[in-house]
């Protein structure tokens, strides 16, 4: 885990303002939730942080490091989106793993990251399964669970709970995602 | 008394069926339409194939009577075997498979990465190169075998090359044909794959070539077997430029050697030229087949909320 800075940090989208200059210090270990109506700037920020968008003006700090001009890859973050985007070519062990793989892991140290993830997650069961064979709320564990095993210094989510219904929103995901993330720490 | 009652409602309802059938006659009368268009076009696309198949199995003597073309009176294979024992036929399925199968390579490496890039990619021109290449295939291949033809005639003038008669030359000139087409749906096909997909990819810490290899083909292969299909059949199906640039019977491809060598003069092998075109037909068909198994739309189910 680290810190994240913002310093007026600016976006626009073909002279269309997203984000007018947010200040933002994050500590370590905090967990923040951004609130406000939509188009207020929420995900693009998020996906500045990321790396998917390239800020118009600003710095952004992860730790000490300066990552303005860091690709996405070597943020060392993790983000769980909107929508899940889960491979759907792949099982649930492959879609947790990919980024390990890519990153020519042990295929021990794989398996027991995955393994260690899907436990917290309550999902062990469902390491063969593809994404299509999955409910909406395992497939937002799954998205989770690959965030989590790459054990990143940032977790990003980006509404992970806005499409799920209100009666698995007070059950699974959204108790145990706090408890999940620090578990991490 | 109540009993009565429910019983005559009941009774006046059934008096009134329609009311219930509706539904299934609506149903059924479309059934019927639709078959009607089905058989009908089965007649339409099935019957030349079929006219193909009666006259392969018949001698040049029946052919050439004046009895009823639709029945065989003395099937013989003689067209098959005297077919598949000339040495020419053989050359020409052989050119033909190698050409196919060359132009397929070249074109989905090409359109793949091609589409890849610009579907995927934001860089500058990028949405002007992709209606370039819509508007490419717009070109008709008999505008474009003139210019070709000055075109080879010049590097022959000045490097000595000759490309005129050489079956491989096709391996060349088909993929002009294949490659707008086939990026084209790419485009389309890459276009449709949710950009949340390449953005995990990306922080997950794929490249470019890994988020294609390991994202983007997987996720479409159906798009990638239907560019493919197509690619086969237009490049073992082509016929203008096999004319136009190659000459000699060993160069020929299927679709050009049976026309230049089963009619002489005005001397028509009907029998020779069905068997012919009916095998040269066949192995479209096979791949046809045996891809559809792979065929399967909708590979990115689960990939997101929904």
């Amino acid at each position: 885990m680290a810190q994240v800075a913002l310093r007026n940090i600016i976006k626009t989208f073909d002279r269309t303002p997203a984000v007018q200059g947010i200040n933002l210090d994050i500590p370590d270990r905090e967990f923040i939730v951004l609130v406000g109506p939509s188009g207020c700037g929420k995900s693009t920020t998020l996906r500045m942080i990321a790396g998917l968008e390239e800020a118009t003006s600003g710095e952004i700090y992860i730790g000490d490091q300066l990552v303005n001009d860091v690709p996405p890859k070597d943020r060392d973050i993790a983000m769980v989106f909107q929508n899940y985007a889960l491979y759907p070519h792949m099982t649930v062990f492959e879609n947790m793993s990919f980024g390990l793989r890519l990153k020519k892991f042990p295929k021990a140290e794989i398996k027991e990251r995955v393994q260690g993830a899907a436990r917290i997650l309550d999902i062990t069961d469902l390491l063969d399964r593809r994404p299509k064979q999955l409910s909406g709320g395992q497939r937002q564990r799954v998205a989770m669970g690959r965030a989590i095993v790459r054990n990143p210094k940032v977790f990003l989510f980006d509404e992970p709970l806005s499409k799920s219904k209100r009666s698995t929103n007070r059950s699974r995901p959204r108790q145990s995602m706090l408890p999940t993330i620090r578990s991490r720490r | 008394m109540t009993t009565t009652t429910t019983i005559g409602k009941l009774t006046a309802s059934q008096r009134h069926p329609t009311r219930y059938g509706s539904i299934s006659r609506g149903r059924r009368r479309t059934l019927y339409w639709s078959y009607f268009f089905l058989i009908l076009f089965v007649i339409f696309f099935l019957t030349p194939p079929i006219y193909m198949f009666i006259t392969s199995l018949k001698s040049s003597a029946e052919i050439s009577a004046a009895i009823n073309p639709w029945w065989v009176y003395h099937p013989t294979l003689s067209n098959y075997v005297d077919l598949l024992t000339q040495k020419t036929y053989l050359i020409f399925f052989r050119n033909s498979a190698v050409v196919s199968l060359c132009v397929v390579s070249i074109t989905m490496v090409i359109s793949v990465l091609a589409a890849f890039s610009l579907a995927r990619m934001r860089f500058w021109g990028s949405a002007t190169l992709a209606i370039g290449v819509f508007l490419a295939y717009l070109i008709p291949d008999t505008l474009v075998f003139i210019p070709l033809f000055k075109t080879f005639a010049f590097i022959h003038d000045k490097t000595g090359i000759e490309l005129i008669n050489h079956w491989w030359v096709l391996v060349i000139l088909l993929p002009t044909l294949t490659v707008p087409f086939c990026t084209w749906i790419m485009i389309g096909y890459f276009a449709s794959i949710p950009r949340e997909l390449d953005e995990a990819a990306l922080i997950d810490g794929a490249g470019y070539i890994q988020m294609l290899r390991k994202i983007f083909i997987p996720v479409a292969l159906p798009g990638i077997i239907a560019a493919t299909i197509f690619c086969f059949t237009v490049s073992w199906a082509n016929f203008l430029y096999g004319l136009a640039f190659t000459t000699s019977a060993d160069q020929l491809t299927l679709p050009v050697g049976i026309v230049t060598t089963l009619i002489r003069g005005d001397v028509y092998a009907w029998g020779q030229i069905m068997t012919g075109a009916l095998l040269g037909a066949a192995p479209p068909l096979i791949i046809y087949a045996f891809l559809m198994d792979y065929y399967i739309a909708g590979l990115t189910a689960g990939a997101t909320k929904g």
